[in-house]
């Protein structure tokens, strides 16, 4: 079995923009996971606000999604399994906005916890969460559809070419 | 499988495992934590947190001295059996009361109706030299899982 995804022969350009692309999501990732893994403590006070999860869960979270963002961001930067670390992205990118418009939603004026934790985590505006969590999941999105770009370790393979394509 | 929803998998996997593994050997938070205040107190060494199974356990411990923080009229009404009075607004009065139980070796564990309420008192004893940890759930959860009480009228 490949464990290659199929890309297609970009040109140049369009391979450095996808490069950018990638490494500012693979930034977003880790820069947002590392102060999690410190203190998965404070996290986990930052995660019950939301009144979404039982104490466990809300432990299990704290425990799991910070390693989860450090190692999607890091094979994002690598360029490997690009594809499959895009689209947890885009899967927690639409897990994170439906949580914080949720609690918004209810009323919560909470911090989001999503780069800083404990005394740094201040209260956030929806208006400010969530346009910025559209550009990451966009970016996310355009890595998983369009590749990885230059400098991957794994770019992975053309796609055979169908009968009939010129 | 497809090779795609593989990986994520092992991402997953990968990241499950980095984060209960890591949080085995540094033991930075509780698995049955549930209070978000205590959990960011205890992170900023502010207080010390017990568990309310651990609490429960130790109930009739002859090592363990259980402190109600909450004000006098609500300890009357109902405490955790063999509790003492030690409200967290009036701790220097309730220190005296309370101090030839607290001995060395015997260590409180401070629940309340607010965690800030516990942490003050169980702060005031710390500083005293004394063991004081806080009780995470407080009173209102020792009370649904039904644990032991006492006082008020019987009904």
């Amino acid at each position: 079995m490949s464990w290659e995804l199929p890309v297609p022969p970009y040109p140049r350009w369009m391979q450095a923009v996808l490069l950018l692309v990638r490494l500012a999501m693979a930034a977003v990732f880790i820069s947002a996971a590392i102060p999690k893994i410190q203190a998965p403590d404070l996290f986990a006070a930052s995660v019950h606000p939301y009144e979404l999860l039982p104490a466990w869960g809300v432990n299990t979270v704290a425990l799991v999604l910070p390693w989860l963002e450090l190692f999607i961001g890091v094979l994002l930067a690598l360029g490997v399994w690009w594809r499959a670390s895009a689209v947890w992205m885009v899967l927690l990118m639409v897990v994170f906005m439906a949580g914080f418009l949720s609690a918004t939603a209810r009323g919560l004026h909470i911090a989001c916890g999503c780069f800083e934790v404990g005394e740094n985590a201040k209260p956030t505006s929806a208006w400010w969460v969530v346009p910025r969590d559209v550009s990451f999941l966009v970016g996310a999105l355009i890595v998983a559809r369009f590749g990885p770009g230059l400098a991957a370790l794994r770019p992975g393979s053309s796609p055979p070419r169908s009968p009939g394509t010129p | 499988m497809k090779p795609l929803v593989l990986q994520m998998l092992v991402i997953g996997a990968a990241a499950a495992a980095a984060g209960f593994g890591s949080n085995a050997v540094r033991a930075k938070l509780d698995l049955r934590s549930t209070d978000p205040v205590l959990l960011k107190m205890q992170a900023q060494n502010n207080a010390q947190g017990i568990s309310l199974d651990d609490a429960a356990r130790a109930l009739d411990q002859a090592t363990t001295l259980f402190l109600d923080a909450r004000a006098k009229e609500d300890y009357d009404a109902s405490h955790i059996r063999g509790a003492l009075s030690f409200p967290a607004e009036d701790a220097a009065a309730a220190y005296a009361e309370s101090r030839d139980f607290l001995g060395a070796g015997v260590r409180a564990i401070v629940y309340s109706d607010h965690t800030l309420q516990a942490v003050r008192a169980a702060e005031y004893l710390t500083s005293r030299g004394h063991q004081a940890v806080v009780m995470d759930g407080g009173w209102a959860m020792w009370q649904e899982q039904k644990l032991p009480v006492e006082g008020g009228e019987t009904p």
